[in-house]
């Protein structure tokens, strides 16, 4: 348990190093990272057990690994899908309509029409990895 | 006929359209996942899975996060984090604010979201992800990220 004093402290640190734009890379690297965490323990419909999408998550050459092995796969995962995170940070943050959520200007965050802009944004983020951009 | 037999579930797109190509992208899906090579799995993720995610129920829940999460950070830097909960929520349990301030920090984007009759699945990764980033940030401090 962590006490009050101590969480604003850290929040106060958080802010005055990295910023809405730290928070915007740690929240989009956690949800790349839930999301294809997700897909690669789903189970597919009528298929062979050993193509088992989480059967090959917890194995390597047919034998179970160890947990510090996983803990190690899920690292190499978690930082992979930070460096993304920081390409749709990048990409978000060349947008001037988003300029407001960078700065934490509030009276222009509460513009309703923000939302929609935001949406349309991340969607074409989104596809320009489908079109091969963003790779080395 | 050469429909296949499997049927892949997981990832829902326009590029399995036909059994052909569904064969063949199961078939590379299969060989990137059991690669283990995490940065060739997270490349394969963000081109066919992320532009496939709906505008409404998958990205409206990510601008909420993401909305409230950066006014209740920057408010509570110069208010402190109970009144920057205060200002999400009405309702507040002064003794428990700490380990509850995410919790009502939620509750305040789900009201939000679920107006708008979203998917509840798509919605849970952005939970997940919020109440971690926010946990992190208030545990970790500077070295959260």
């Amino acid at each position: 348990m962590i006490d009050e004093k101590k969480a604003q402290d850290n929040i106060n640190k958080f802010m005055d190093k990295h910023g809405p734009k730290g928070f915007l890379i740690l929240y989009f690297s956690k949800y790349l990272f839930k999301l294809l965490k997700f897909q690669l323990k789903s189970k597919f419909i009528d298929i062979e057990p050993e193509n088992d999408p989480a059967y090959i998550f917890y194995t390597k050459n047919g034998k179970i690994t160890k947990i510090s092995d996983v803990d190690k796969y899920e690292d190499e995962l978690y930082e992979a899908c930070k460096q993304k995170a920081k390409i749709i940070v990048g990409e978000l943050g060349k947008d001037s309509n988003f300029l407001p959520l960078f700065k934490g200007d509030f009276s222009k965050i509460r513009d309703p029409k923000l939302e929609k802009k935001f949406e349309a944004s991340l969607h074409q983020i989104f596809q320009s990895f489908q079109e091969g951009k963003h790779e080395d | 006929m050469g429909h296949s037999k499997r049927t892949f579930s997981v990832v829902r797109s326009n590029s399995f359209r036909t059994a052909s190509t569904r064969k063949e992208t199961l078939d590379t899906y299969m060989e990137t996942i059991s690669s283990k090579d995490a940065v060739r799995i997270v490349d394969y993720g963000v081109r066919y899975i992320l532009p496939f995610l709906p505008n409404g129920s998958a990205k409206m829940p990510i601008y909420y996060c993401i909305k409230y999460g950066i006014q209740f950070l920057q408010d509570s830097q110069k208010h402190g984090i109970e009144q920057a909960t205060q200002n999400l929520t009405k309702t507040v349990v002064k003794e428990q604010i700490v380990p509850s301030a995410v919790d009502y920090m939620w509750d305040s984007i789900e009201n939000n979201v679920v107006e708008s009759g979203v998917n509840k699945a798509l919605v849970n990764f952005s939970e997940q992800a919020f109440k971690e980033t926010m946990n992190d940030i208030m545990v970790n401090g500077v070295d959260a990220i």
